[in-house]
């Protein structure tokens, strides 16, 4: 979980969102996560065991959901401020997640998803109801983030997977 | 909370010897019987397993004594010529024809993570492997159900994990029984389409990796992905979900946790999930054991009657086996605490259902409750006895990462007078 905050910012992000009460963003995500990740987090040693429950919070969740995007203050934010091309955000991001850069491969596959997918409209989804799912200090933190364009979405994908991926998961 | 650490710090710090007991305890215990009619075996499609965790009082619930040891609570006829239980489980006393009472339970494991890891495995814990669970061992064998739900579930507990075989064959753990999981649903500002296209590039990070270290860890993790994803879009997602019960139904079941983890358990084995595991927490008590006891029991009581008469409703009770157990028994001696302690040298267990005979008490205790004086059961032959209902070979055997022969059961023969 730690590594998780780091990798994406989301406490900067909520800082800058105007959330006040940082604790209560803490214990939400200590109450939704600490089970998940079955890891005492005092002792900073996890102890991995993967369920499908943390699968599912990894893929749904609000933690990778929102540290995935592209809220002002966040990593990935601060990733697409900085000037370059698609090829250097992207290499800035893989970066920034994996602590390596991409190989060529993944820098063509990456820059053509971005350019190919942020030219595609996307469906405007609502955001969560107060209480609902998705709702505390870290629905508060997403709904304040006006909707972004495809460009930033694509790249918010390409957060999302990197945030998912095994080489993500196994080498922190 | 049982993590594999913990087990594995458990499993350093006892004894050796171990395989030694166990060895003596087979050669002991086993059905020798020259000749026997082959079991029939294979009716069970699924199993319920109502856990007890902390360790059950026999002698206060299934084995109720008379004298010094007795507690204040009474014991009642069942439906069952000459077997009496706890006056406190009223209902199911009248559907004792319907259960097999194994009276004979002994083991040699009285600590709580060691015993539940035998429990659940069938073996004592062993430093050098980590032994798959017996739901691991039918989620492998067995597969996942057609509907897209987990082939193992395990609610209000984390039970334990599937050891050697990999994450991909844990069970899928509910937090909150009777409610959809959490995260099913697409987080905000996902769609099917976003979806697609995030895992398509999830899915090109994943299988490099997988190629590049070929770790099994990295394929177990994508299969546990696959798993998550078939869940989230699982035609029968909303087994999980009780409120579609009529109150009549839910108010059998008592309005409870584990009430509803039962619920929940008889409508996801109707949609095709192989092994749930119920947990019932509360039961190890050093203090204070007839108050507590008693009032576990008015949780029990109606829980585990409603759903042996659900499925039946439901029309899978001969397709489905209902298992009752926990750690171990406690003491019969009451300590100074009104409490009974760890006592695994004698207890109870009961199944009912799919191949089981209903109406049968084995094995039996002393005056006392101290000792099993005939047909001893061991932790392996139950377990043998669970896997032959379903058609399982007991002595099924797989090769461990260290290359060791792993069998479905430490030697466990199963308990053939009480198979139908």
């Amino acid at each position: 979980m730690n590594s998780l905050l780091r990798a994406t910012d989301l406490e900067s992000a909520a800082k800058k969102a105007g959330i006040q009460n940082m604790d209560a963003l803490r214990l939400q995500l200590v109450r939704q996560y600490a089970f998940l990740f079955d890891t005492d987090e005092t002792d900073d040693v996890p102890d991995y065991s993967g369920t499908v429950t943390q699968a599912l919070s990894l893929l749904n969740g609000q933690l990778v959901g929102q540290g995935a995007r592209a809220i002002p203050g966040s990593a990935l934010d601060d990733v697409l401020a900085k000037p370059g091309d698609d090829g250097s955000k992207i290499d800035a991001l893989v970066l920034r997640v994996l602590s390596r850069k991409p190989t060529d491969a993944e820098r063509t596959k990456w820059v053509n998803y971005v350019q190919i997918a942020g030219k595609t409209p996307r469906a405007t989804i609502p955001p969560p109801k107060r209480g609902g799912p998705g709702a505390g200090p870290l629905g508060r933190l997403g709904n304040r983030v006006p909707p972004v364009d495809a460009r930033r979405a694509a790249y918010e994908d390409v957060m999302w997977a990197l945030l998912n991926s095994s080489e993500f998961v196994f080498n922190h | 909370m049982l993590t594999r650490r913990n087990l594995l710090r458990a499993g350093v710090t006892s004894g050796l010897g171990l395989v030694v007991s166990s060895w003596l305890e087979r050669a002991a215990l086993a059905d020798t019987t020259p000749g026997a009619a082959p079991v029939k075996a294979g009716r069970a499609k699924s199993v319920i397993l109502l856990y007890m965790n902390g360790g059950p009082s026999h002698i206060d619930t299934w084995d109720p004594k008379t004298g010094k040891v007795a507690g204040p609570a009474k014991s009642i006829k069942t439906n069952v010529p000459g077997v009496t239980i706890s006056e406190h489980m009223p209902q199911l006393a009248r559907m004792t024809n319907k259960l097999a009472i194994v009276r004979g339970m002994t083991s040699k494991e009285g600590n709580h993570q060691r015993a539940q890891y035998l429990l659940r495995t069938g073996y004592s814990p062993n430093p050098t492997v980590a032994h798959p669970s017996l739901a691991a061992w039918v989620a492998k064998r067995l597969g996942e159900p057609p509907t897209g739900l987990p082939g193992s579930v395990s609610i209000g507990g984390p039970s334990i994990g599937a050891g050697f075989f990999g994450v991909q064959y844990g069970p899928f753990v509910v937090q909150t029984p009777g409610q959809l999981p959490q995260n099913v649903g697409y987080g905000p500002g996902v769609d099917d389409a976003r979806f697609e296209s995030r895992k398509s590039l999830l899915d090109g990070l994943d299988s490099s990796f997988a190629t590049q270290t070929g770790d099994v860890k990295v394929v177990g993790r994508r299969e546990l992905y696959g798993k998550a994803d078939r869940l989230m879009h699982a035609s029968a997602l909303k087994a999980f979900d009780a409120s579609e019960e009529t109150e009549a139904v839910r108010a059998a079941y008592g309005d409870t946790p584990f009430g509803r983890g039962c619920l929940t358990a008889a409508r996801l084995v109707a949609s095709g999930v192989r092994f749930v595991e119920v947990t019932l927490d509360g039961w190890d008590t050093h203090t204070d054991v007839f108050d507590r006891t008693k009032k576990l029991m008015g949780t029990l009581d109606p829980a585990m009657s409603a759903l042996l008469d659900d499925l039946q409703r439901r029309g899978i009770a001969d397709s489905t086996l209902v298992v009752w157990m926990g750690d171990f028994g406690r003491t019969p001696n009451i300590n100074g605490n009104g409490g009974r302690d760890h006592f695994p040298n004698a207890w109870s267990a009961v199944l009912a259902g799919a191949g089981i005979r209903g109406g049968v008490v084995h094995g039996e205790t002393d005056g006392d409750g101290a000792k099993v004086v005939k047909d001893a059961v061991t932790v392996p032959n139950l377990l043998a006895t669970v896997a032959t209902t379903l058609g399982m070979d007991p002595a099924d055997m797989v090769q461990s990462p260290a290359g060791r022969p792993i069998a479905l059961t430490d030697g466990g023969t199963p308990v053939k007078a009480i198979l139908t």
